[in-house]
């Protein structure tokens, strides 16, 4: 399962790792503000962490489809034959489809209101909600269009060497560190 | 009838692969339709669930653990532990055990600790002899140390769930964990003088004092996070954001793991590590939602109140359920299914919440390492290529271990509730 990585997989990883990034940040700065700085001291680190965080993790679920990285008991699924492994797999596909399609959807309607409303968060930074309410929406897109391609590759182009449980464990390194061996 | 469709179900998409997010979110949906709420509101709720800092500690300490498992920080670890422990029968294993116990103190969750410990330690340990059996079960079974010692996931979860405060919860799990640690450490030591290890050199006094100031960066993260939170400085969520850079930065400058153009790349890593877990409490907090206004713990507690259950028999059942489900899902999803049912029947009971917050782990200790399905097994015989039999005849020994520990912890609450008590007041 495990594809080459294309631009939109370089995209999407550099987004969050910039959002992880400034996560960090941003609780240092509050921290050493306090200690150090109390004149340009922030207050509102916790807030905005919570903001970066979900979108970075709405953002990497589309990657989490692609590596096959949700968490999920496989036991079963492991002792199926190959063939009825694919297909168990497409109709988990399918229902994941249900799901994040109702993210969007119901994500969307979310953050659209919020817009509308002009909803702002209750502390002094006032942040407009929207912003963190679309997160939600842009995760359920980015995973209906990963399910997508996977239902299509397992109705299409299955393979049982590489597409049966236990073959997308090189997720496991992130990219630059060190490749590691095959199994 | 209604209940067991709903059971079956459940169970059924679960051991059809589903992802565990989707389980939970497609179960909240259904029961939010079947009470005629509109769907919108399963979205609304788990978008709002999202929304704790408390909550966000916890990608924050993943991010740290990441940092620390490809930076080089294990090896570091390791050095000091081998550096004092030279020339004792059996030494990598006893080192095992304390690079674990100091990794836990850096890192929350038990997956990464035998990840990252037992790339190192299980390639030594069988070149200079060891029994494959004997390395893989003392790595795995240390391994479970990372989920009690603070900073711990599972007991920020178990704060955010059952409304405790993290600060005390962490404190609770210091001495059950070094108990553990300490029982090991002497099956190990006894083990090694039974079936004649092998001895490694003495390390002489310069190269000691060497490794150990090479060690020291490393070993300041737990020190910066406890005394940060302890003293007063910063919130737990502050703490883990401290931990994440101070780690990141001991990680580029002293151990050199990664370079530094492979930063963005190891913390987009780090981030879905996190988001493995955070999307699992957002719908498991959905779920938990609806349960709360079901009705059905109330129901649970003036069960058991009716039955008169004495405290001990109620902790065994509870022990004994927690063991099954950790036979079929992994720490975080088998939390935030049983607790949210299981917490407001604690204080009717006479049950301390704290006191069952390091039962409740300690419990997801053993189902990691559980036969037939524990995590940690796979995570071994994945990195290791040993047969999953070979790794559960290992690991025994150190289940029953685990197993009396248990017993303790469950029935001394002393051992758990002194340190909370003392620094805190009771």
């Amino acid at each position: 399962m495990q594809a080459r990585d294309t631009v939109w997989d370089r995209v999407e990883r550099t987004l969050v790792g910039l959002l992880g990034a400034l996560a960090m940040l941003v609780g240092l700065v509050q921290v050493a503000g306090r200690y150090f700085f109390p004149e340009h001291a922030i207050s509102w680190a916790e807030e905005v962490i919570v903001y970066l965080v979900v979108w970075g993790v709405m953002i990497i679920s589309s990657q989490l489809v692609r590596t096959d990285g949700h968490v999920r008991p496989d036991l079963v699924l492991r002792a199926l034959p190959a063939q009825a492994q694919r297909w168990v797999e497409a109709l988990n596909c399918l229902a994941a489809l249900a799901f994040s399609g109702g993210m969007l959807w119901y994500g969307w309607l979310i953050a659209s209101d919020s817009w509308a409303l002009d909803e702002r968060s209750s502390t002094g930074l006032a942040f407009p909600m929207w912003i963190y309410y679309a997160a939600l929406p842009a995760g359920g897109g980015l995973m209906v269009i990963r399910y997508l391609i996977r239902l299509y590759r397992y109705v299409f182009h299955f393979d049982a060497r590489t597409m049966t449980v236990g073959h997308a464990a090189s997720h496991e390194m992130p990219l630059g560190v060190s490749v590691p061996p095959p199994d | 009838m209604g209940p067991i469709l709903f059971l079956l179900l459940f169970f059924g998409l679960l051991a059809a692969g589903m992802p565990i997010f989707l389980v939970l979110g497609a179960c909240a949906a259904i029961l939010f339709v079947v009470s005629g709420q509109p769907l919108i509101g399963v979205a609304q709720v788990i978008i709002d669930h999202l929304n704790s800092s408390t909550l966000m500690s916890l990608p924050l300490f993943v991010m740290a653990a990441t940092f620390m498992r490809f930076g080089g920080v294990a090896k570091a670890l390791v050095d000091i532990s081998t550096a004092w422990l030279g020339g004792v029968r059996g030494s990598l294993g006893l080192v095992t055990v304390v690079a674990c116990t100091l990794f836990a103190a850096i890192c929350g969750s038990s997956v990464a600790t035998a990840l990252a410990m037992g790339t190192i330690l299980l390639p030594a340990m069988i070149e200079k002899g060891y029994p494959r059996s004997f390395a893989l079960g003392v790595v795995g079974a240390s391994g479970t140390i990372g989920i009690v010692i603070p900073p711990s996931l599972a007991l920020i979860l178990y704060g955010i769930v059952a409304e405790q405060s993290v600060p005390r919860l962490f404190l609770a799990g210091i001495l059950p964990g070094l108990l553990q640690a300490g029982a090991f450490f002497a099956w190990v030591w006894y083990d090694s003088r039974r079936r004649k290890f092998p001895v490694e050199p003495t390390i002489p006094m310069a190269e000691r004092i060497r490794v150990t100031w090479r060690a020291l960066p490393a070993l300041s993260v737990p020190v910066v996070v406890l005394v940060g939170i302890y003293g007063g400085f910063v919130t737990v969520t502050e703490a883990a954001a401290i931990a994440a850079v101070v780690s990141l930065f001991v990680s580029l400058v002293f151990y050199r793991g990664f370079h530094w153009t492979a930063t963005l790349s190891v913390i987009a890593d780090a981030v879905k590590n996190a988001g493995t877990i955070l999307l699992i409490v957002a719908t498991a907090l959905a779920f938990g939602h609806w349960m709360t206004e079901s009705g059905v713990p109330a129901q649970l507690v003036q069960w058991t109140l009716a039955h008169k259950f004495a405290t001990w028999e109620f902790l065994l059942a509870i022990n004994v359920l927690l063991l099954v489900l950790g036979c079929f899902l992994e720490v975080v999803s088998t939390l935030l299914l049983v607790l949210p049912i299981l917490a407001p029947a604690l204080k009717p009971l006479g049950v301390d919440p704290v006191h069952f917050s390091i039962i409740f782990t300690h419990n997801m200790e053993i189902a990691l390492i559980h036969p037939p399905v524990g995590l940690n097994l796979y995570v071994l015989a994945t990195i290791s290529t040993a047969p999953i039999g070979e790794v559960i005849r290992g690991i025994l020994p150190f289940l029953i271990l685990l197993l009396i520990v248990l017993g303790i912890i469950t029935y001394v609450p002393s051992l758990t509730l002194w340190l909370p008590h003392l620094i805190y007041g009771s």
